[in-house]
């Protein structure tokens, strides 16, 4: 049981891949915590978190099989 | 009236469209700013659909560059300037519509001076300082916003300060305070797929028809996610983002004296 990260665009490059599970960190700032120990580029990176695709912004919970999505902003036109 | 039933006949017999859709879209005014790689099909499109008052806003000249992406533009066209370019090939395509264009930029004086002229103004830019000053003028003048962005191999499109269930979001309740100037690669940095703006402006082209028609359902407090090398779409529902209050300035003299470049950089 886990959860899946989805990334969107240069988070991708600061992982290493667009999609992965990882074990249920329990709740969204645990997320950011492990996330950014694993991949300390992404600590810096500004993006918004969707959980079921529904943004997040306090502290959240989550649920195994939760998906998660980490929205960085674009610019491009 | 003969000319104009038929030039639209193929939308207006459309279940649930008809002639007062098509009425309404003749009446509307949308103001697009940026006509780049998002603009260029926007504008084909809301003029092929027939809005009938379209503003066009670019004080840049066409490069060769650009022309992976910006459709209207063709290698006879370097060196001119968009908006001259656009408003000949947009008149040529329905010669129903009135095109105004504005060689210049989108700044505070402006937005503040022109946005009330319009019902909807559409973000076509590609830089983080136009799109945080046109979201937090749209706020400020009330005026519906329809965004779309793009980088790489991926788009966005949104529609903002539009209420729709008792909700109305802008731009900052998603991100209320733009990345570090360096965080996020431009189009001519990261490069771009051409198809991809084309994508994204026609969902902003069709978000725009449909809040002007009535008809669907418009995105308003949702943000479309959308991955062209895989075609996944995700539909996310946006909620009101507790620091997007400070950010936003309160006033139109507020608003006319923030810094932009320097938020951004």
């Amino acid at each position: 049981m886990g959860v899946e990260i989805i990334l969107f665009g240069q988070l991708t490059e600061k992982v290493g891949g667009n999609h992965f599970v990882m074990e249920n960190p329990g709740n969204t700032s645990l997320l950011k915590t492990q996330l950014f120990e694993k991949f300390p580029a992404l600590e810096n990176a500004k993006f918004t978190i969707a959980i079921n695709n529904k943004i997040v912004f306090e502290n959240t919970s989550i649920k195994d099989d939760d998906k998660i999505v980490l929205m960085p902003p674009f610019s491009g036109g | 009236m003969k000319e104009f039933i038929l030039r639209y006949q193929r939308q207006i017999i459309l279940q649930g469209f008809g002639i007062e859709a098509q009425e309404k879209l003749s009446k509307a005014n949308v103001l697009v700013i940026g006509v780049g790689g998002l603009g260029c099909p926007i504008l084909q499109y809301l003029v092929a659909a027939g809005v009938g008052h379209i503003g066009i806003v670019d004080q840049d000249t066409i490069s060769l560059p650009n022309l992976n992406r910006q459709i209207l533009f063709g290698q006879e066209d370097v060196g001119k300037f968009k908006v001259d370019v656009a408003a000949a090939k947009l008149g040529a395509l329905n010669n129903l519509v009135c095109i105004s264009t504005y060689k210049q930029k989108c700044d505070q004086a402006f937005a503040i001076e022109y946005f009330l002229n319009y019902d909807i103004i559409v973000d076509a830019t590609d830089n983080f300082a136009s799109r945080y000053l046109i979201n937090d003028a749209c706020l400020l003048l009330n005026k519906p916003l329809v965004f779309g962005a793009v980088a790489q191999f991926e788009g966005q499109v949104a529609v903002f300060n539009t209420e729709k269930n008792g909700l109305s979001l802008s731009y900052r309740d998603l991100f209320p305070m733009p990345p570090k100037n360096d965080e996020v690669m431009s189009c001519a940095e990261g490069g771009i797929l051409g198809v991809l703006p084309g994508i994204i402006g026609m969902m902003q082209a069709t978000e725009v028809i449909k809040l002007i028609s009535g008809v669907g359902e418009s995105l308003a407090n949702q943000i479309l996610t959308y991955n062209a090398l895989s075609q996944e779409m995700y539909k996310i529902a946006l909620i009101k983002n507790p620091d997007a209050e400070h950010e936003v300035p309160k006033t139109i003299s507020a608003f006319a004296t923030l810094n932009y470049e320097w938020l951004c950089s």
